[in-house]
């Protein structure tokens, strides 16, 4: 039988609905698993283990009193630690933000309580949510990187001490350390998740990340997420479809697109052979596969990506900057001082050139119901001083196409590897119904030797 | 204009990128940036010698 730390976020709805599961108990034997894991893994940064217990007491009521909040009810969730919530510390993994308490909640956070949601508490962000390294540890391999930003998070998740969390990605921040530690990971489209209250990397490239266990936890809290704010300019109107309602909505097996150009030309031999052995499983298993060949404006968009994202973040630390560079961490100073230089018409042009390289990503994604390429050029790198590198997210990033990685399998070092779908913009539904058909076909799932 | 200059190398940018860093932050930080700045003069050239269409606007959100 199972632990209740090995519970899915829909395991968990369905017992507590059921009057099976306490949120109490639920919540107990995570705090537990924290305490015994984290002083080792380091996920988490902050968890008010009276104020949790609180609330889980609060949900157990209303559930006896027949007043469920919504989808996610009763369940625990952690949230990076960019992610404002109101009465309790966001640091954003930084000196600047170290005190920093905020007075509201972002409202991807106010969603999940209107759900229902636990907030367990604030995982661990590498600094400002880039390229410094994590202090967090890889469950599978303490000398490898979790990778990151969303290192605490990602962790969390793959050593059950939580069935859901919240990353974020400007990069490669969410599908990346999800794949590194054998977790599903989803960013959406650009704009279908609020970014309100969220400490921001760069404007226009930010994403919220949902890092789960699987396919169809990932499509709850996106349903629960996802949807027009107000606070958001760059907030989609929309309209939110059903995700989980959807998942089984392929007519027959789907058609992938297969991304060999760059993708297996870039990644490791191993990867590349793992990839091409997974296509053939699908095949199999009845997908048809066809070979799709990237646009020309691919070239540049990581030129393009790079110059809009450091820009950005300068502009956002300037002030900061001003009183207390010495106390930013190598990399997140490089990146402000780099995007510091780039003149402004530089930066106008990149934004030019993202937009025809939506559109031409978006067609290419329409040719099938989903793409396919390989998560990371490898498995987590035996290096502490990294977050691995993030040229297979990038170009997703950069033109806001959904994507969603799932775990496909071990390396030969016995770390996860993962598979990514992408998909067209708000083609959610189909892209994670074709990413829950794999998940079925190809029968992975990876727990960690803890 | 740090690399504006449409006849300048890659070289020629880093050495633009690395001068103003200098100028701002002193030759210590500066050359702890110039792999950094390096990559950024590649990231300028690669825009500069492929400027979109006329017609294109920029997007902000996308």
């Amino acid at each position: 039988m199972a632990e209740l730390f090995d519970l899915t976020v829909a395991e968990t709805e369905e017992r507590i609905r059921r009057r099976e599961l306490s949120s109490v108990a639920l919540v107990e034997s995570l705090l537990d698993r924290i305490e015994r894991l984290d002083p080792t893994l380091k996920a988490w940064v902050t968890i008010d283990r009276e104020e949790v217990l609180s609330v889980a007491q609060q949900r157990d009521r209303e559930i006896e009193e027949r007043r469920p909040r919504g989808p996610l009810h009763g369940i625990p969730v952690g949230l990076k630690d960019i992610y404002y919530t109101a009465g309790m510390k966001t640091t954003a993994g930084s000196k600047i933000y170290a005190d920093f308490v905020p007075t509201y909640d972002a409202t991807t956070v106010v969603r999940l309580k209107e759900a229902g949601a636990i907030i367990l508490g604030k995982t661990v962000t590498t600094e400002f949510a880039t390229g410094d390294p994590s202090p967090s540890r890889n469950p599978w391999n303490q000398a490898h990187t979790p990778g990151g930003s969303s290192s605490g998070s990602a962790v969390a998740v793959a050593a059950r001490m939580c069935a859901a969390a919240l990353g974020s990605q400007t990069g490669g921040s969410t599908c990346r350390p999800a794949s590194y530690n054998g977790v599903v990971g989803l960013k959406a489209t650009y704009g279908r998740i609020s970014r309100y209250g969220v400490v921001p990397v760069s404007w226009s490239l930010d994403h919220v990340g949902i890092i789960v266990r699987t396919v169809e936890d990932a499509a709850i809290v996106l349903g629960v997420m996802a949807g027009h704010d107000p606070h958001d300019p760059s907030s989609s109107t929309e309209p939110v479809p059903d995700y989980r309602g959807e998942l089984d909505s392929l007519q027959g097996p789907p058609r992938i697109g297969l991304i060999r150009q760059f993708f297996l030309e870039r990644c490791d031999e191993e990867v590349r052979k793992h990839t091409e052995d997974i296509a053939q499983r699908l095949s199999q298993a009845g997908a048809a596969i066809e070979e799709i060949e990237l646009p020309d404006s691919f070239d540049t968009c990581y030129a393009a990506h790079r110059i809009v994202m450091n820009v950005e973040c300068a502009a956002f630390h300037e002030e900061f900057f001003k009183e207390r560079a010495d106390d930013y961490g190598p990399r997140i100073r490089g990146a402000i001082q780099w995007g510091m230089l780039i003149p402004a018409v530089r930066y106008l042009q990149a934004q030019r050139m993202r937009r025809s390289f939506r559109e031409e990503m978006a067609a290419m994604a329409s040719r099938v119901d989903a793409l396919l390429t390989p998560t990371a050029l490898g498995p987590a790198p035996k290096d502490l001083n990294t977050t691995g590198d993030p040229v297979f997210q990038s170009p997703w990033t950069s033109a806001g196409l959904p994507t969603v990685t799932i775990p496909s399998g071990l390396s030969q070092s016995g770390l996860p590897l993962g598979i990514q779908l992408e998909g067209t913009p708000f083609g959610e539904p189909r892209l994670l119904a074709v990413a829950r058909w794999c998940e079925a076909a190809l029968g992975v799932e990876l727990v960690p030797p803890l | 204009m740090v690399g504006m200059n449409p006849r300048h190398s890659r070289e020629e940018i880093a050495q633009e990128l690395v001068a103003k860093a200098t100028e701002l932050w002193g030759q210590e930080r500066a050359e702890a940036m110039r792999r950094a700045l390096e990559e950024a003069a590649e990231h300028l050239l690669l825009v500069a010698q492929n400027l979109p269409g006329r017609e294109e606007e920029p997007a902000f959100f996308l």
